[in-house]
């Protein structure tokens, strides 16, 4: 007996010991949700989950390029293969749609990594410290993160309509299998947040990472364009096209104006001059306050897709002499955009890139089905990005811009009281900028007062100027959804495309001014076009047209110094039955239906795994 | 070779070192006053035995027998008897009765030498003929006819119900043990593996000649004790262990020549048959692309040139090295009966068959046994191992893949032709074009530099203490640090770097591990039950394991900059570039209690019966304990008094059993909500640097309500041995049903999660095994042996947890693949199901209408009256004869993913093995083959090598020779038969005309570029048998032991991987390699992508013993 005490002895503390800290082992390197909120500098790391979204594919690559193509100013040839992205953009993805199981995850993950912050700080007991630096900082979070929910649910929204609603952080307590709600009720209740947050947010200037953070200026914003989206067109699941109904128009059309109002008022500010630098800035890293740009998305290094996947072409080629990297775009700008500006629109050159950068320095200029987005390029970069650089760039990109403020400014004005002054007032801004002084009396003023003799008139003027100033930034096909001009506007420009196509077939037309042939020349690697692209008069001088050649763009005969390539005649072909380049059927051809399905189906994963409550039960799938 | 003709040959020998050994222990003989007896004890032979230990009954009183086989014993009582015991001898009693001289005569025991088996089978050892469970083993004299640096590679076939499978065959690569099948469908389904009573992650570590025995416990009867984690078997290894005696010292070694089995190449087109091929492709492309070739490879006419070119074979550069490994082995084992101690010394030095791979080991393992006193005895051992895996390898994550090396060009056209003008610009712009267009595997190598180093030290130290005799507490504590260090650099032409500036960039991982474990176990064996034996056995073990990690990331080094200085300078890199993190693991614990006893009952009736309660940190408190019952019978039939006339069984066992056990492997903090931090893709806040941010510890949401996944298990074996031993097996038959499996379920992603820590589903394995041992031959300097095993596992998903079924995908083409989702699960059906479009030949001409426009026009139905289907979307190129035909399987008039259907299965039917072993006077010889049926692979080579896929890197990529253009549908009027030679043909008729007899497809013109297609094509037929190994050894005869240095010399050759007989047209059909990770995967087995061929190696080595 001795014997067993002494064994139960030895053995004992084993037990004992493991019933405290041995079954619940921590470790230094973990935090429960409520330390990381308990302090303001914690909660600003916990806050910086919410960019994490940005940074995914999901985003990078395809929320933010390929499920915002096609329109009528920018296009993308290639339709009709079983790509990914191809069937994204051509509107016949199914379910099992890799990118749209992509951006569907990465979406209610970024909305996770909000939920988490809302809630966390709500619980927090500093959110309403009796110190009002540690409560403004923590009031700042929040809005941060209660912004960032409502981009995505906005995009989840224009993409897949009637989704689930999400707003709670994944606890054991939380229902996260929901059915869909009503995209009315979601835009409803995301305005609302950010209507809630929007007065204890801080402006961009009193933030430390400016406009690379969300701040004020980009949640009014934001007010603004959502509230716009939830008083616009929209297609229901039977495949109707709905509108807001008229209480609702006006409840947030006035919302609107209320809050583009109110930053137009509270932190008023001139347009920088020079258009083309808003963008360059991106890629040299300069990022000023109380500008243009309001919020950019802060890409950091293995990141981002400006410059690589949207942007100038630069070939680095092998051997790689250039030290930008690889530049492309995957879509491309229709001719019939580029001979829509102005030609005095400095926005043209700007948007338009003429030029593909060979890996030896020299300039080619591009393909006529090839326009590249000129906002953005590798060799803006300051540092360069260094040879080898592909993905991965850094260069942020434009979330929110004061123009865009302004425009919508105009659009809700005019929606409200007709063009008046203030809507007029708030256009002229933006076209002032895009041209120079000595042409404003015919190209603003004159202007403005043709486009302001009726409401529809604005608001085609309020289409046209969005195009003009927004061209590759990617906007543009969720504004056509709203106001419903999905298929007129895209019909348009196939038809201006057609017309280009049939005036390069008039022998000696010496009305039209756009050219058929491009001829070029290089001086020190630098493109020069001969008369430009607005007069068809533009052969060079002492080029005779070789005999024995074939004239197109792949060969480039070169004669006295000038390359030759297609221009608007590039348009046509001899191989299809309409005579047209395929480019025009393909790009187009999705918008000639009775409706325009724009939504996509819901992922096949998405739908497996919510056991029964979601399907793709509508908007004809 | 058994110990007992090692006895005959060198019989004096083993004599002096036995008397060596006795006069060790002689020392302790306390003879009485009394009488003295002395006798002289032979062999049946009459040869005097020296050494014989002759212990008078009763007391303590021994003594032993000189070098003539003579001895003395001064008796305590009168009436005393002696017992004469011998090793490899029958046990004899002698009555002194009054007698002053008695010479005995032993009888040798060769029976119980050759099948007393010990088994470990748990916190203990059991005579294999007591043993009621089911377990297989593997003993050191198997183990060492195998020339292997990871011992689970010599287990493949050795065991039935247990198999092997690896990643590849590149160094170091993972090997997988399974036992009967596992039972997870989300997680490894390894086994645990307990060396010397510790758990380790693999047995990669430990050189073979280390081992004593492996034995598997395969079912829930014998794994029970075990508890938790032990569901997929249990793999015990015991190193040697430290013996008593004259000091011997071993030495091992082998030099391996590793080769690359030249049958298993892949054929590819020969130069001619690659640039029409290629001619074909451009001409039918664009006039540019046509032009460009006409450039770089010349005009049609004169492609027949390359008819007389010599083919750049890539794979004979890249794998066609011979690369050679060394193993050596140094052991010394001695020490007094008080004090022993065995020290072994391995290394290894591996080459792989790619430049710069290669495996790198030391290990040292140490043991010392001393016995305080009598009733308190100490253990020590120390194991250390330091390993360095060097390369890359071509699958998972590697830059290199097989493709680069397959699709290479086999020749570079006119450039080689020509005496090159470098002072032309042009003509030089040309050639650096074109040779940078296509990237060389061996550059590809370069570019991905790394080195895996991990140190293991392993201590254990622990006390016998008998407290009565018939009560043993055993106190064991080891412990474990484990350090890993894991360089990567990158080159300039990876995409990590080009993410990064595009300069040289590292990565350094280090890693530390810590894990200890406490047990005590007090045994107590019930004493003078007459015809009963009953034990008992309880035992306590604490175990914890942790540690923490830490990286460095670093880019925008000099291009000149190696591997090795990156890593020794990381301050050099661009700062901001420059990432790092730390990590502290949390802790696993468990605490647990267990219980064993082992009833007999006139040696005929067995029974034991166990249960284990575990409490493990992993889970929440009030779920975190679990209680493992099992039980088991034996019925040891020859030993009724009816078997007693039945003379041709020497034994026949009936063995049943019962058992749980349990799982807890989800990994630490799966059941509780934690944050930490992470930088990666945080916002760029400030200059560009990715911001920290703080994150949910897992991908996987976290579920508190996490429990044990349990196991039942049933198993029936019949154990037997026949006629005099001739033949000797087990038949076995199990059932085991695993539920509330842990599960990663899939989750509503609107939860932001994709999946969730969950107990769902339940899935059941059923099998049977049948091993055979047959003694052909057994004679004095002849013998023969054979040996059988096969296993049969059906594993079968019974419940999913509410979903019918789920679609994995592999991502082996990133996401070119049309519908990504490849692998399968179903309720009702097994794992390792593939998933895609049925193949249907290929479009004939005559199911087109016309050609018109530039387009073909599919008739409706083809000749036979069956509908044609469009189905050029899904293979991205324009639709045209010889295309590529997929099935319509639901008739719908389209092609699409609701097309798909089950096309391979890549769970085996049956797995085994066989061998021979004989010896013929001094020279051993043994051969093993091993083999898998009715299981199939999914050929990503197939597809991807068989068309011009972008991804397999480059411009004009070759194909197989699957592709030839006497095999495949051309376009090309090769002879200008209809015109012009070299022309593309559209006409209907002659298109059908010059393709009478093509069996395949057109590889280049049936896909787009990005689009490969995974149809039942690309699956095969995997059965494979495999001469593992042939080993033919001479022990070179020693006539006058005592007066030599050398006691034992053994020169052996190996011969490893000699053949493979299988339909499988890949490099190996027995690989489980993936895109991405480096592992091997649990959910998508039997995937070949890119997989590193196995090598043949051929070894020479020699066993000395001193």
């Amino acid at each position: 007996m001795k014997l067993i005490k002494k064994l139960l002895l030895i053995g004992l503390p084993f037990f004992l010991n493991s019933c405290s800290d041995f079954m619940e082992p921590n470790s230094l390197s973990t935090f429960d949700g409520n330390y990381i909120f308990s302090n303001v500098d914690d909660a600003r790391k916990s806050t910086n989950a919410i960019y994490r979204g940005f940074g995914q594919d999901g985003y990078r690559t395809r929320l933010s390029i390929t499920f915002q193509l096609a329109s009528d100013i920018d296009q993308r040839g290639t339709l009709g293969s079983a790509k990914a992205n191809d069937q994204v953009i051509g509107m016949y993805a199914d379910a099992s749609n890799a990118d749209i199981n992509q951006v569907w995850t990465t979406a209610y993950g970024a909305i996770k990594d909000c939920n988490f912050v809302i809630d966390g700080i709500k619980a927090s007991a500093i959110y309403n410290s009796t110190d009002a630096a540690t409560s403004a900082k923590m009031h700042q979070y929040i809005g941060e993160a209660y912004a960032i929910r409502a981009f995505w649910y906005s995009q989840l929204v224009y993409n897949f309509g009637d989704v689930p609603f999400m707003t709670q952080s994944p606890l054991t307590t939380a229902e996260f299998n929901l059915p869909k709600t009503d995209r009315n009720v979601i835009l409803s209740a995301v305005i609302q947040d950010l209507i809630d947050c929007e007065a204890t947010m801080g402006w961009a200037d009193a933030l430390p990472f400016g406009i690379q953070q969300v701040n004020r200026e980009y949640v009014m914003g934001m007010i603004a364009r959502i509230s716009l989206q939830r008083g616009g067109y929209y297609l229901k699941p039977d495949l109707s096209t709905a509108v807001a109904t008229p209480a609702d128009r006006v409840k947030y059309y006035t919302l609107a104006k209320e809050y583009c109002t109110k930053l137009t008022q509270m932190k008023p500010r001139a347009l920088p001059t020079d258009f083309a630098q808003v963008f360059k800035n991106q890629c040299q890293k300069i990022y000023p306050k109380n500008e243009d740009m309001l919020f950019e998305v802060p890409f950091a290094v293995g990141t981002g897709e400006v410059g690589y996947n949207v942007g100038m072409r630069i070939n680095a080629g092998t051997p790689a002499s250039l030290p930008y990297g690889t530049g492309a775009h995957d879509m491309s700008i229709p001719l019939s955009y580029f001979y829509s500006f102005d030609t005095k629109d400095k926005r043209r050159d700007a948007t338009c890139g003429m030029y593909n950068l060979m890996n030896t320095g020299v300039q080619n200029h591009v393909a006529f089905n090839d326009i590249a987005q000129r906002k953005w390029s590798k060799e803006y970069c300051n540092p360069p990005l260094g040879n080898a650089n592909t993905k991965g760039t850094t260069i942020n990109w434009p979330m929110m811009r004061y123009s865009d403020v302004l425009l919508m400014l105009a659009e809700s004005e005019n929606e409200l009281n007709g063009p008046t002054i203030i809507a007029q007032n708030a256009l002229k801004l933006v076209r002032k900028r895009a041209f120079d002084s000595t042409d404003w009396p015919a190209k603003v003023d004159a202007y403005l007062a043709t486009a302001s003799a009726s409401k529809d008139a604005f608001f085609n003027a309020i289409v046209d100027e969005r195009a003009w100033e927004f061209g590759g930034e990617l906007l543009r096909k969720q504004e056509l959804i709203r106001w419903n001009l999905q298929k007129t506007i895209m019909t348009k420009a196939s038809n201006q495309l057609k017309a280009l196509a049939d005036e390069s077939q008039i022998p000696n037309n010496l009305t039209s001014v756009h050219p058929n042939y491009l001829y070029y020349r290089l001086d020190g690697g630098k493109m020069t076009v001969y008369k430009g692209y607005d007069t068809n008069d533009n052969l060079p001088p002492n080029y005779t047209v070789p005999t024995n050649t074939t004239l197109d763009a792949t060969t480039l005969p070169l004669v006295n110094g000038w390359f030759k390539i297609s221009w608007i005649s590039g348009l046509k072909s001899s191989s299809t039955v309409d005579g047209y380049n395929d480019l025009i059927n393909s790009t187009y051809s999705p918008y000639y239906g009775n409706y325009v399905r724009y939504i996509q189906p819901i992922p096949a994963t998405a739908i497996n795994n919510s056991f029964g409550v979601l399907a793709n039960d509508g908007y004809g799938f | 070779m058994n110990l007992e003709s090692l006895f005959k040959k060198n019989i004096k020998s083993f004599f002096s070192i036995m008397l060596l050994f006795c006069l060790l222990l002689s020392n302790q003989s306390r003879a009485q006053k009394g009488t003295t007896v002395s006798g002289v004890v032979k062999d049946e032979t009459g040869f005097p035995l020296p050494g014989v230990n002759i212990v008078e009954k009763g007391t303590r009183n021994f003594s032993t027998t000189d070098m003539d086989g003579k001895f003395k014993v001064k008796l305590v009582n009168n009436d005393a008897v002696l017992e004469l015991s011998y090793i490899g001898f029958e046990k004899q009693s002698v009555s002194v009765a009054g007698k002053s001289v008695i010479n005995v005569t032993l009888k040798s025991n060769a029976q119980a030498l050759d099948e007393v088996k010990i088994v470990s089978y748990g916190y203990g050892t059991i005579k294999k003929e007591n043993l009621t469970g089911s377990v297989s083993s593997v003993t050191a004299k198997e183990l060492s006819k195998v020339a292997v640096t990871n011992v689970a590679e010599a287990l493949a076939g050795r065991m039935a119900g247990v198999t092997v499978q690896s990643v590849d065959g590149a160094p170091g690569a993972d090997i997988q043990i399974r036992v009967r099948g596992g039972s997870s469908i989300s997680q490894s389904n390894a086994p645990l593996y307990v060396v010397d009573g510790f758990i380790v992650s693999s047995l990669t570590d430990i050189p073979s000649g280390d081992i004593e025995s492996i034995d598997v416990l395969k079912d829930a009867a014998t794994t029970a004790i075990y508890g938790s984690q032990a569901s997929n078997g249990v793999v015990v290894v015991t190193t040697k262990k430290a013996k008593a005696g004259k000091t011997t010292v071993n030495y091992n070694h082998y030099m391996q020549l590793n080769t690359f089995p030249a049958e298993r190449k892949y054929d590819v087109l020969s130069p001619y048959e690659f640039a029409t091929m290629q001619y074909e492709t451009t001409a039918m492309t664009s006039a540019a692309s046509l032009a460009q070739f006409t450039k770089d490879y010349g005009a049609y006419g004169d492609l027949e040139l390359y008819k007389y070119s010599t083919p750049i074979d890539k794979q004979d550069q890249v794998f066609g090295t011979t690369a050679v490994s060394q193993f050596d082995n140094f052991s010394i084992t001695g020490g007094t009966e008080a004090t022993r101690m065995m020290l072994s010394v391995s290394s290894n030095r591996d080459e792989g068959i790619l430049p710069g791979s290669g495996l790198d080991r030391f290990a040292v393992n140490f043991k010392m046994d001393h016995d305080i006193s009598k009733k308190l005895k100490l253990h020590l051992g120390a194991r250390m191992t330091n390993k360095e895996v060097k390369g890359a390898g071509t699958s998972g994550s590697s830059q290199l893949r097989v493709s680069n090396i397959t699709t290479a060009r086999p020749t570079n056209g006119i450039l080689d032709q020509i005496v090159v003008d470098y002072t032309d610009p042009l003509i030089s712009q040309q050639y650096e074009d074109f040779y940078e267009s296509q990237t060389d595997a061996l550059v590809i190598v370069n570019q991905d530099y790394r080195n895996q180093k991990s140190s293991d030290y392993i201590f254990n130290a622990g006390i016998d203490w008998n407290i009565l005799s018939d009560l043993k507490l055993t106190s064991t504590y080891s412990s474990s640090k484990t350090f890993g260090e894991s360089l990567r650099a990158y080159g300039p032409k990876t995409n990590f770097a080009q993410q990064l500036g595009g300069l040289p960039a590292g990565v350094k991982s280090d890693s530390e591990q810590t894990s200890y474990r406490l047990t005590n176990i007090l045994t107590y064996n019930v004493k003078n039950l007459k015809n009963q034996e009953l034990g008992f056995l309880l035992g306590q073990e604490a175990y914890s394991n942790g540690g923490n990690n830490q990286t460095v990331q670093a880019g925008g080094f000099r291009l000149s900059i190696t591997p090795e200085e990156l890593f020794s300078n990381m301050q050099l890199g661009d700062a901001q570039y420059t990432q790092q993190s730390t990590y502290e693991l949390t802790d696993t614990n468990r605490a647990s209690l267990f219980a064993r006893v082992n009833y007999a009952y006139n040696d005929r009736y067995l029974f034991t019966g166990t249960i284990r309660r575990d409490q493990s940190s992993i889970f929440q408190k009030d779920l975190n304990v679990g209680y493992f019952p099992a039980f088991s019978l034996g019925w040891k039939i020859n030993k009724e008094s009816f078997m007693k006339n039945v003379k041709f069984v020497n034994e026949l066992k009936l063995r049943v059993s019962y058992g749980e056990t349990g799982n807890d492997k989800v990994p630490t903090n799966s059941t509780s909500l934690l944050f930490s931090a992470s930088d990666s893709r945080g916002p760029g806040f400030i200059n560009d640097v990715p911001s920290v941010y703080y994150t949910t510890t897992s991908s996987v949401l976290f579920n508190p309500k996490l429990k044990w996944e349990t196991t039942t298990g049933k198993n029936i074996g019949l154990d037997f041995r026949l006629f005099n031993s001739f033949v000797s097996g087990t038949v076995e038959a199990y059932r085991n049903e695993t539920k509330d499996l842990l599960v990663q379920a899939q989750i509503s992603q609107i939860s932001g999660f994709s999946s969730q820590w969950q107990n769902i589903g339940t899935t059941s394995n059923e099998g049977a095994e049948l091993s055979l041992n047959f003694k052909l031959l057994d004679k004095k300097n002849y013998s023969l042996n054979w040996n059988f095993n096969v296993g049969i596992n059906k594993f079968k998903i019974d419940n999913l947890g509410g979903v019918q079924e789920l679609f994995l995908s592999t991502g082996w083409a990133s996401t070119d693949l049309n519908d990504a989702r490849d692998y399968y699960l179903a309720v009702g059906k097994s794992m390792g199901l593939i998933y895609g479009y049925k193949n249907d030949g290929y479009y004939k001409p005559s199911d087109f209408a016309s050609y018109t426009g530039g387009k073909y026009i599919l008739k409706a139905q083809d000749d036979n009256g069956v509908p044609l289907v469009n189905n050029a979307a899904s293979l991205g190129a324009t639709l045209r004869p010889g295309m590529m035909k997929l099935k319509d399987l639901n008739g719908d008039g389209v092609i699409d993913v609701s097309d798909r259907t089950v096309i391979g299965n890549t769970t085996p039917k049956a797995t085994g093995g066989f061998g021979l072993t004989a010896t013929v006077k001094g020279f051993d010889i043994s051969t093993f083959f091993n083999w898998s049926y009715g299981n199939d692979e999914y050929n990503t080579g197939k597809i991807a090598f068989n068309q011009l896929w972008a991804s397999n890197g480059g411009s004009y990529l070759n194909m197989l020779a699957t592709m030839d253009s006497s095999h495949r549908f051309t376009y090309i009027d090769a002879t200008g038969a209809y015109g012009t030679p070299g022309a593309v043909i559209t006409d209907l008729t002659q298109l059908a005309e010059m393709n009478a007899n093509k069996t395949i497809w057109s590889g280049n013109m049936s896909f787009g570029g990005r689009k490969p297609v995974l149809t039942d094509y690309a699956i095969e037929d995997a059965s494979f048998l495999r001469l593992n190994n042939v080993t033919i050894g001479y022990t070179i005869p020693m006539k006058d032991m005592k007066k030599r240095f050398l006691s034992n010399v053994r020169l052996f050759v190996t011969g490893t991987n000699l053949a493979i007989w299988t339909k499988y047209s890949g490099y190996d059909p027995d690989t489980n390699s993936s895109r991405g990770s480096d592992g091997f995967q649990q959910l998508t087995p039997g995937l070949d992508f890119s997989s590193y061929p196995k090598n043949r190696s051929y070894s020479f080595g020699l066993n000395v013993t001193f």
